[in-house]
């Protein structure tokens, strides 16, 4: 009897957290976009991995901020595909993942459409008047990338990390700099 | 109480052994010989085993040890740069978006 409730149980912890968790995932597609892609980024740190990234990183005031910005998060997931001509990507891969953020966890809080086809995104999970969860789209004719930032987040923590570890301070010269910088 | 000093007199009275005395103790010792000998370099051989399995798995132990340490190191290094990469990524996305929207709500500063 008390090893049918302990198999009970175990497979209840087993099932559960799975069942309750609202973890975006990113379509089995994305994976085979690296292969037709010029340049691709794959980096996927679950909580255990980025404790151990923070353990590795500097006393100095940017790897601090660093750490101060994701000792409480759960989960970075970055997807990156830089192609060399158009049309490499369809938007079903992007529908895929707009379909999982959906209201009331969900919301968009920016979105940006460009007659040249760059569209760009921005969700977030609020849970009270906390920012839980960040996803940021940004789909351009030769560029798809996303961005998943599972856990607390202040945004304002991560401005501030602008001009700082190559992101780009935000200028008039917007995304020219950036090209600049990124060469 | 003489007839106590006899007995303890003649209990500790110098008796010579038997001819054959010494003969028989070297015959008896002879015979103890080879099992305590054998006995003692079984111990040795036992206590070399053990030695040998103990430096075996000191030797084991510390190497995991070493490549376990090393692995973390490696894994580590690499974690903090996908970490670093990652928050790049975002911070541009982010900064790119912002311009965007800045550029929407007052084109006459990017115009600039």
């Amino acid at each position: 009897m008390r090893l049918i409730s302990f198999k009970i149980a175990l497979g209840l912890a087993l099932i559960l957290p799975a069942w309750g968790s609202d973890d975006i995932k990113f379509p089995a597609n994305l994976d085979r976009l690296a292969e037709r892609a010029k340049e691709s980024v794959d980096v996927t740190l679950d909580s255990s991995m980025l404790q151990l990234a923070s353990g590795f990183l500097s006393n100095d005031p940017d790897d601090r901020q660093v750490k101060k910005l994701v000792s409480k998060l759960k989960g970075i997931y970055v997807r990156s595909f830089e192609f060399d001509k158009e049309g490499q990507y369809s938007m079903s891969d992007v529908q895929a993942i707009r379909s999982q953020l959906k209201a009331p966890g969900w919301s968009r809080i920016v979105g940006v459409r460009s007659t040249k086809g760059e569209n760009s995104e921005v969700y977030l999970k609020k849970t009270g008047n906390e920012i839980d969860g960040l996803v940021v789209i940004d789909a351009e004719p030769k560029e798809l990338t996303l961005v998943h930032i599972d856990g607390p987040i202040n945004p304002e923590e991560l401005n501030e990390l602008s001009g700082h570890m190559g992101i780009p301070k935000l200028g008039k010269s917007g995304p020219e700099k950036r090209s600049k910088e990124e060469q | 109480m003489n007839r106590f000093e006899d007995e303890l007199k003649r209990a500790l009275t110098r008796r010579q052994p038997s001819e054959d005395f010494t003969a028989r103790v070297l015959a008896a010792a002879r015979r103890g010989e080879p099992e305590q000998k054998d006995r003692r370099n079984d111990r040795r051989a036992w206590l070399c085993w053990a030695f040998a399995v103990l430096a075996a798995l000191l030797l084991v132990l510390s190497g995991d040890a070493v490549y376990q340490h090393r692995t973390r190191i490696v894994k580590g290094h690499e974690a903090k740069r996908q970490l670093l990469l990652a928050m790049r990524i975002t911070g541009k996305e982010l900064q790119q978006v912002r311009w965007h929207v800045r550029k929407i709500s007052t084109p006459e500063i990017v115009a600039q």
